[in-house]
């Protein structure tokens, strides 16, 4: 280092420590520092990267990200890697994402990450045997067995029992199961990915005690992994929030005609059924499915914090304004829907954004899908969800409540927006898919299309924890289930009662 | 059990009794598991550590509550007659929060049924009747309530050293007696030369044996033999206060050392009797199953990622 020059080492670990401390403006200030004295340190490119995806601002991540690897990085494979998960997650350019990933193997072939990275991808995309392939690899070749990441070994065990679930009970990959989540007592993420794999084994072939049991081990991993995040009373005063941040509008919204699509909104408990919607109104040419859209949920809790208190304020102008980012936003995300007379925009926790989207896009309409209480209750629960997103999903009596309050909330919009509100029940499109299809279209005043019905076979990317689910024909079995495990559901029933939920034939 | 020799330990401030951070608390992965434990519980909640010894579950909780600007209640109990707020540094301070109840069996929980939704207990629940004691908890805990011990495993590297120390403790107290000797020349006050000569070499002759058994021990593995250290050291300080002190107190000084190594010898021998093996961790999960716990589970608890120190046991009651 010549004297007076930066010292880019020590520059380098004050970012880093100002961003573990969550302090990222300072962080970027200090890399933005760092790359002023040396233009060409990748590293430093790859550091802003890190703070842009936090910042959601994706395109400048790609950005920073290749012109790290045209700098020359220390370790380009993470880079790679990191390409890909933006590319996939945030971007829908699967193509560009497993490109990345190959990369990313190519300059380091036992590179774990990248490979369940793959895997991951591939199964979202519906390509099951190349996932099979990916998972398959992870355990046979003996160089990931001695990697930092080893512990991802199990991971791809479960991924595979997943996709290839045991036909009886002496079937060796529960054995296998049991003592894999037997060796990994303290790595809590494997453990919860074994024992969710487990259950699911066990439910398959209707060892229903044993199923329960090992989804009840699963979600208690889950919470110690993340800790118990669910209030119910902090739950319940956000939705007294948010009914009292939007009362019933006063006036009807203009009905003039939008350039471009119009966004439709499909909100519903999560496991409600609203990726499997989303899959058959893709089908529709004159509608586009945009899949899980962040771009309002962070609008809301980011821009507009503290929520619902701001935006209960947002001033008309500011409304427009907003909406057109979204719009933009949107158009970038999908260029191909210029085309279209609808863009969905499919998330479960729209449902706490109704009053908001409402106020951005008067005329928008709100597809609401709903399932049985009890079946939709432990649907959430057989599921390894992310406590992040769904804090209540490791207990029945947390789903319940919780249930309780989005019921309690959505009976407020469709008091306030009846007319741009249609409710879809799960039950009925699996019983009777052309109807309730059919019913769904004509609310967005759409015709018929035969393609709507055979979604299950569609070459596209579906990113939530429904992606198999959706790749199969209309999917009966999973109506109903709760009968069978209904000796163990007593907590998720009296919450619901309790929330005021009616539970039909539940009696 | 005696409780002696552990209300002894537990007057010295000592709080963990096993492997400890800078704190003085467990750390790494036991502290993990308790953590992880303390993680999953509401904001208001009421928690109960058993054989609670000087409060070191009670001091992990109160710091992870802290951290989450939550304040639980929490009740801890022990047979001995334990006063960690009196005994433990800045024990008003740190146990703000906790209401110890020292000479309680767990085996006699002095709680309404149904009152906490959380009981822990630390190198405890295996000192106890477990049949009993699961009882108790599985009365107190609420429906939907949780419990977690850690216990001593009958491989762990702590019972590991813990036996050898045993045999260190035996060699010392019964086959030299250093402190028989000791006491003998310590106490002459007006003997004849050849008779305090004969003590003197007596003593000698002890001191040498403990010395080889040290020297073998460290030749073993580096830094055990930590009992005949403690002996050789406390020898030569206590011949050393016989130039000030009179020879009956310096007795009772050689009385009072060799009971400190009985009561330490009697710890030991605790540990290592109530120590579970496979078959005695199964026969607690039967014990638990029995009572209609369920989610029993059981793992074998690690500590700097190689040394087996304890069986990890959760347990829930529907």
């Amino acid at each position: 280092m010549s004297p007076g020059a930066p010292d880019l080492g020590a520059l380098m670990a004050r970012a880093a420590a100002e961003h573990r401390a969550g302090r990222r403006t300072v962080a970027l200030a200090v890399i933005r520092q760092t790359l002023a004295a040396a233009p060409r340190f990748g590293d430093a490119w790859m550091a802003l990267a890190t703070v842009h995806e936090e910042d959601g601002r994706y395109d400048e991540a790609v950005s920073a990200l290749e012109t790290a690897l045209d700098c020359g990085l220390t370790r380009p494979h993470e880079a790679h890697l990191q390409l890909a998960v933006l590319f996939a997650d945030h971007l829908r350019r699967d193509e560009d994402a497993c490109a990345s990933l190959d990369a990313a193997l190519m300059l380091k072939p036992d590179y774990l990450p990248a490979l369940m990275n793959l895997g991951n991808l591939h199964e979202q995309r519906g390509n099951r045997e190349a996932a099979l392939a990916c998972y398959t690899q992870v355990l046979s070749d003996p160089r990931f067995a001695e990697a930092p990441e080893a512990a991802l070994r199990s991971v791809a065990l479960a991924r595979i029992a997943v996709m290839r679930p045991p036909k009886a009970l002496d079937d060796p990959l529960l054995a296998e199961l049991r003592a894999a989540i037997d060796t990994a007592p303290a790595d809590l993420p494997a453990r919860v990915h074994l024992q969710f794999a487990l259950a699911h084994g066990l439910d398959r072939i209707d060892e229903v005690d044993a199923a329960f049991d090992a989804f009840a081990r699963g979600n208690r991993t889950l919470l110690r992994q993340h800790g118990r995040r669910y209030d119910p009373r902090q739950e319940s005063r956000f939705v007294d929030d948010l009914i009292a941040s939007f009362p019933p509008p006063r006036d009807r919204p203009y009905s003039g005609q939008d350039e471009g699509p119009s966004p439709v909104f499909i909100c519903g408990m999560f496991r409600s059924g609203s990726t499997l919607l989303e899959q058959v109104l893709a089908g529709h040419p004159e509608l586009l499915a945009g899949g899980e859209i962040d771009w309002l949920p962070r609008l809301a809790f980011e821009r507009l914090a503290p929520f619902p208190a701001r935006a209960a304020g947002l001033s008309t102008g500011d409304a427009e304004r907003l909406a057109e980012e979204y719009r933009s936003h949107v158009m970038k995300l999908f260029p191909g829907a210029t085309s279209r007379r609808f863009v969905t925009d499919k998330r479960p926790d729209n449902v706490f954004l109704v009053g908001l989207i409402k106020r951005l896009f008067p005329r928008a309409k709100i597809i609401h899908t709903v399932r049985h209480p009890m079946d939709n209750g432990l649907s959430i629960y057989m599921q390894h969800m992310n406590l992040e997103v769904t804090p209540y999903a490791n207990a029945l009596s947390d789903i319940g409540h919780h249930f309780g309050q989005y019921r309690r909330l959505m009976a407020h919009w469709e008091a306030c927006f009846a007319d741009d509100l249609q409710t879809v029940s799960y039950e009925s499109l699996v019983r009777d898919p052309r109807t309730t299809i059919n019913n769904v279209l004509g609310f967005l005043a759409l015709d018929w299309d035969e393609r709507c019905i055979a979604f299950h076979d569609r070459p596209n990317t579906v990113k939530t924890a429904s992606y198999w689910q959706v790749r199969q024909p209309l999917y009966g079995s999973a109506a109903g289930r709760w009968r069978r495990y209904r000796h163990h559901l007593a907590p998720l029933e009296s919450a619901l009662r309790a929330g005021g939920v009616t539970l039909p034939d539940a009696e | 059990m005696s409780l002696e020799q552990w209300e002894t330990y537990y007057r010295s401030g000592a709080i963990a009794t096993g492997p400890e951070g800078p704190d003085g608390l467990y750390d790494l992965e036991v502290r993990r598991a308790w953590v992880a434990f303390f993680s999953t519980l509401p904001a208001e909640a009421r928690l109960l550590d058993v054989a609670t010894g000087n409060g070191v579950v009670p001091l992990i909780a109160l710091d992870f509550a802290r951290s989450r600007g939550v304040r639980w209640t929490i009740d801890a109990t022990d047979l001995a007659r334990i006063d960690p707020v009196q005994q433990v540094p800045q024990g008003g301070e740190r146990f703000d929060g906790v209401r110890f109840y020292p000479g309680v069996a767990t085996e006699k929980l002095p709680f309404n049924d149904a009152s906490f939704d959380a009981v822990t207990g630390h190198y405890a629940l295996e000192y106890s009747d477990t049949a009993a004691a699961l009882t108790q908890v599985h009365r107190v805990l609420k429906p939907g309530g949780e419990a977690q011990f850690i216990l001593h495993h009958a491989e762990s590297s702590l019972l590991q050293s813990a036996r050898r120390s045993l045999d260190d403790c035996d060699l010392v107290l019964k086959q030299v007696r250093i402190y028989r000797r000791l006491h003998r020349l310590v106490t002459m006050d007006s003997a004849a030369e050849a008779t305090l000569r004969a003590a003197t070499e007596d003593l000698a002759v002890g001191i040498r044996a403990v010395r080889d058994a040290h020297a073998g021990a460290e030749a073993r593995q580096r830094g055990s033999g930590r009992v005949f250290a403690v002996a050789i050291d406390a020898t030569q300080k206590l011949l050393e206060a016989r130039r000030t002190m009179k020879p009956a107190m310096v007795g009772l000084e050689v009385d009072r050392a060799e009971e400190d190594l009985r009561a330490s010898w009697r710890r030991l021998n605790d540990l290592v009797e109530h120590a579970l093996d496979e078959s005695g961790i199964a026969l607690v999960e039967q014990q638990a199953a029995a009572l209609g716990f369920t989610l029993i589970e059981r793992n074998r608890l690690h500590h700097a990622g190689e040394n087996l120190v304890g069986w990890q046991l959760s347990m829930h009651r529907p």
